[in-house]
């Protein structure tokens, strides 16, 4: 398994105290990244299976507030082979185990029986959009979204605000999640930041792409009309 | 004393009385009390070594100069028995400025001649310790380490201090009782002590004289206050404290007396459990108005225009032998004190248990989340309990452990450990193996080392500080049976001397219930870095041998691919499981050791992985080592990582740092986490506390999958580099009243006070990436 960065965070990434890994290489190119260090499949190092096993059972002792492992990226799901592996073995170890996902892999139902979590992204609600930015369609992430909400699983929602990409029409978001059966389905906006930044090593593309006060609340106060749960973390 | 004292009144006094001290930059008092000595030394000579010095010290108690200022509630001072000299505060401190000596006369050099104190005058005390036996037995000691010590293989000193006296049976009887108890006993440790214990009597008749003068000319207002003052001075010596009000001023007035006894150098001395101490003379006064006295108290700690008297510990809240939660309301209104005040000194510990309430949690976060203002050290009793009980601490006795100086667990009244009596660089025994017993730093021949191999490097190592320790240890008890000489008959009153009938520091006779020597362990991480680093290299290249102490001995210069190869491999703080191992089997090893090896009394070295600051002096007389760091540099701190190290973050230090043996560490260690404010947010400093307790308190110290014996000590800094800088080039605003207090070590400190190289010490070593709690 190809990492390029890990370390324990506090519920931002899963319930809880985690270890997260940073998987190496990404599908999408969206231009306001903040680990742009890791969208290539080289970056970083390898780890054996067994490696990042015994690492994360000798951590079980951090994971407390119902923490575990967190696999995100890159994209998590590229490594799929490896990921496998590494699940089995956290669930025969009863390690909470959450992965952070574009939502872009058609397999995610195969995987979804050993994760506890699921945090997906969803850029944009328009198709278009969605690939003039990322640079891949979004059908699959839909997929992903629909059947989870119709399973009625639970899943978590994570939709970047940036201005200049996403931030209007917040009406147009809600109105398609609310299309399907939320009620296991939390939401939570990311308002852009600049903290990957200066890791950019090409010309940093957005401009200006803060959001004011005004757009969030917006965005909230629609959600909750829609009967969208919001969530901080 | 609610009817004289309105509400603020204390606290408004408290912080001129501050203020006043801090505006006092001449420290002679220690001086006269060595003159007075030397010119009394005749009258006694033919009394007994104990007796004699109880009587110099009632020679000095009647004529030290005595004053009583306008804002003082409470007589006495601990002024005058202190210089300044401390190192880390004094502005010309320098890392290259270790001298491999404890000089007992290097004090007259800090006191500068005046036309009251002229030269001629400072001259014939200087001469007169010269000459006394304790400084001739300790330059002997040192003589005859002096390779040893020169570089710091090993290092030895005297200690005085670093005990913490138990007063409760002073406060609760009064003196007259102690000295009726020490009438009843024969031999000359109990005359001693009837003597010394007169002392009291004798500073007691001097301050009412001057409020007796006082009264005279003062406002109505101050009539009143000095009257009440009067009449508790005139009631505490006979029949102790009957409120708190007295039991503040009677403990006061022994700690002067305790401190005189052993100017110039009484450093360290705990408080011990304060809250325990001062709750049974409450009575019905509330948080406020207990919270007002105390910042009296505090204020008495601080000594002249840097707060020279460092390292005195004031301890809060614990659990009893039953596990059962010690906090009071006295614990809370010592805090309250300590927040308003914000002093550099006396510092402020907390000892934590599984059972320690939410509340105290609460109240601590204002501490760790407010620009500038002091944070406690943290102490896990649940862990300290079975490391004390396991080193033959009666468990009646555990709660009363408290701390003396930075972090050395002790039993108060009971256990004179000799804390900081002997210090070991482990990276500089492993440039001994490495280079045949040559510095690597001056080429000077140290000592005597026998050949070795790489391959076989660790039992090299154990062999060659074997040799090291038994040269240390016989070093250190020369320090000690120096020290011996100088008697200290009023302290030992309250360490136990009364039931044993010896001085506490007796080399024959043990005058303690408990009573070992200190050792501070240096360079752990490094040691352990450098070991796994030479296995690495030796697979790489089986017949390097040559060229790594090439690259060693010109520093890496030319040598920069082998650098980056040795910086390359895996390193202690991250949770690898190989490094981890390795750290915790030289820690058990060393420890083993070092607890093998007895002191005077014949009773076990106690292993204590701290370093005081030390771990840059140290560093800077060690070549480059294995593990790629350079010559010169600082080692990691106590048993942290080395700095920039740890890179993955807080949560693999902490399961690093989990893996040690801290059952072994019975003398102490330390261990410092710089923390950037961000990661903790809440509505509240409340809230704030609380965080800080579940992600950084619990799994450290309440940890249920931890086996063994958890971490006992953590002292911590909340900020940032940028914030530290920012505080130094623009102090009038960062720091608007001049004190900015951070932590260093186990005390804290006006950052604005530090030497120059300390503040970049203390910048650095804030390291935030290794604690890290994002990714």
């Amino acid at each position: 398994m190809r990492i390029f960065s890990k370390g324990f965070n506090f519920s931002q990434d899963g319930p809880g105290n985690r270890l997260v890994y940073h998987l190496s290489g990404c599908n999408m190119r969206c231009p306001w990244c903040s680990n742009p260090e890791g969208m290539e499949k080289q970056a970083g190092k390898d780890y054996s299976v067994q490696q990042i096993v015994e690492e994360c059972v000798s951590a079980k002792p951090l994971f407390f507030s119902g923490g575990g492992v967190t696999f995100t990226g890159g994209e998590a799901t590229l490594q799929k082979t490896e990921l496998f592996e590494v699940l089995k073995e956290l669930k025969n170890n009863d390690i909470h185990v959450a992965i952070e996902t574009n939502g872009t892999a058609k397999y995610l139902s195969e995987l979804e029986e050993y994760i506890d979590y699921i945090i997906m992204d969803f850029k944009h609600y328009d198709d278009k959009e969605h690939l003039k930015w990322t640079g891949v369609p979004i059908d699959t992430v839909k997929e992903n979204y629909e059947r989870r909400c119709n399973l009625g699983r639970a899943q978590h929602i994570r939709i970047p605000l940036i201005n200049g990409v996403n931030a209007k029409n917040p009406e147009k978001f809600a109105e398609y999640f609310a299309k399907f059966d939320t009620k296991n389905t939390v939401f939570e906006f990311l308002p852009y930041h600049e903290y990957g930044k200066d890791k950019w090593k090409t010309p940093y593309q957005i401009k200006n792409g803060f959001v004011d006060k005004k757009t969030i609340d917006e965005f909230n106060k629609i959600f909750k009309e829609n009967n969208l749960v919001l969530v901080k973390t | 004393m609610e009817k004289i004292y309105k509400a603020g009144k204390l606290t408004q006094m408290a912080k001129e009385l501050f203020k006043e001290e801090r505006r006092i930059n001449r420290l002679d008092g220690w001086f006269l009390a060595k003159e007075t000595e030397m010119l009394c030394e005749d009258k006694y000579k033919d009394c007994s070594p104990q007796v004699k010095k109880a009587y110099l010290l009632n020679e000095v108690l009647k004529t030290i100069p005595l004053s009583l200022s306008d804002n003082a509630v409470f007589v006495g001072v601990q002024r005058d028995a202190f210089a300044k000299s401390y190192a880390l505060i004094n502005p010309s401190f320098t890392v290259e400025g270790f001298s491999g000596y404890c000089d007992p006369m290097a004090i007259y050099n800090d006191i500068e001649p005046n036309q009251e104190f002229t030269k001629e005058r400072i001259s014939a005390v200087r001469n007169f310790t010269a000459k006394s036996d304790m400084v001739n037995i300790l330059q002997k000691t040192y003589s005859s380490v002096e390779n040893y010590t020169k570089e710091v293989v090993f290092f030895v000193e005297q200690v005085t201090g670093h005990v913490i006296p138990d007063f409760r049976q002073a406060l609760k009887y009064g003196i007259d009782a102690l000295i009726e108890n020490a009438k009843s006993k024969d031999g000359e440790f109990y005359r001693g002590a009837e003597i010394a214990l007169n002392g009291v009597k004798i500073l007691i008749d001097r301050y009412l004289e001057i409020i007796k003068a006082q009264k005279l000319t003062a406002q109505t207002e101050r009539v009143i206050e000095l009257e009440y003052l009067e009449k508790s001075l005139k009631n505490i010596y006979a029949n102790g404290a009957k409120n708190l009000y007295e039991a503040i001023q009677l403990y006061i007035l022994l700690w002067q007396i305790m401190c005189l006894e052993q100017a110039p150098n009484p450093y360290a001395f705990s408080v011990g459990n304060a809250d325990r101490i001062f709750e049974p003379f409450r009575g019905d006064l509330s948080r406020q108005q207990v919270s007002e006295l105390f910042k009296h108290f505090l204020v008495f700690f601080n000594i002249g225009d840097r707060s020279w008297a460092i390292s005195q510990n004031v301890l809060i809240s614990g659990r009893d032998e039953n596990g059962n939660d010690l906090t009071n309301l006295t614990s809370y209104a010592i805090l309250d004190a300590y927040f308003d005040m914000n002093l550099p000194q006396p510092i402020l510990s907390v000892k934590l248990h599984k059972k320690t309430p939410e509340k105290l949690y609460k109240e601590l976060g204002r501490f760790f989340f407010s620009a500038g203002v002091l944070t406690p050290s943290l102490f896990n009793d649940d862990a300290l309990f079975t490391v004390l009980e396991n080193n033959g601490v009666a468990i009646e006795d555990i709660p009363d452990y408290s701390v003396a100086g930075c972090q050395e667990p002790l039993i108060m009244g009971k256990d004179n450990g000799n804390t900081t009596n002997t210090w070991l660089s482990l990276p500089k025994v492993l440039e001994m193996v490495l280079f045949g017993g040559e510095s690597a730093i001056t080429g000077e021949k140290l000592m005597q080392v026998d050949g070795y191999d790489l391959k076989t490097i660790r039992q090299d190592f154990y062999k060659t500080l074997d040799k090291v320790l038994d040269e240390m240890t016989k070093a250190g008890n020369g320090a000690s049976i120096a020290l011996s000489q100088l008697k200290v008959p009023f302290l030992s009153c309250f360490m136990g001397g009364l039931e044993y009938g010896a001085d506490m520091r007796d080399t024959v006779k043990q005058g303690t219930k408990y009573n070992g020597s200190g050792c501070l362990v240096h360079g752990l991480t490094v040691l352990v870095d450098s070991f796994i680093a030479i296995d690495k290299f030796i697979e790489k290249y089986p017949d390097g041998k040559q060229m790594l102490l090439d690259a060693l001995k010109n520093n890496f210069v030319g040598y920069e691919d082998l650098r980056e190869f040795l910086l390359a491999q895996p390193k202690f703080g991250n949770n690898i499981k190989e490094v981890d191992e390795e750290a915790r089997e030289i820690a058990l090893r060393v420890s083993d050791m070092i607890s093998s090896k007895k002191n005077y009394l014949g009773n076990p070295f106690r292993p204590d992985f701290s370093s005081p600051s030390t771990h840059l002096t140290y560093g800077y007389w060690v070549g480059a080592t294995p593990d790629g760091r350079k010559a010169r540099e600082m080692f990691g701190y106590g048993v942290d990582p080395l700095f920039g190290e740890a890179s993955n973050g807080l949560g693999f230090r902490i399961l690093s740092n989990m893996k040690l043996p801290f059952e072994k560490f019975n003398g102490g260690y330390a261990s410092h986490l710089g923390i950037d404010p961000k990661y903790f947010v809440g509505d509240d400093l409340e809230e704030k506390g609380v965080k800080f307790y579940q992600n950084i308190v619990k799994p450290l110290f309440f940890n249920p999958l931890k086996q063994g014996v958890s971490p006992f000590y953590l002292y911590v800094n909340v900020t940032t580099p940028e914030t530290l800088r920012k505080v130094l080039a623009n102090p009038e605003k960062y720091a608007p009243s001049g004190v900015y207090i951070m932590r260093i070590h186990g005390t804290f400190v006006n950052f604005l006070d530090l030497s120059p190289q300390i503040q970049q010490d203390i910048i650095k070593r804030l390291d935030l990436r290794s604690t890290s709690i994002e990714c």
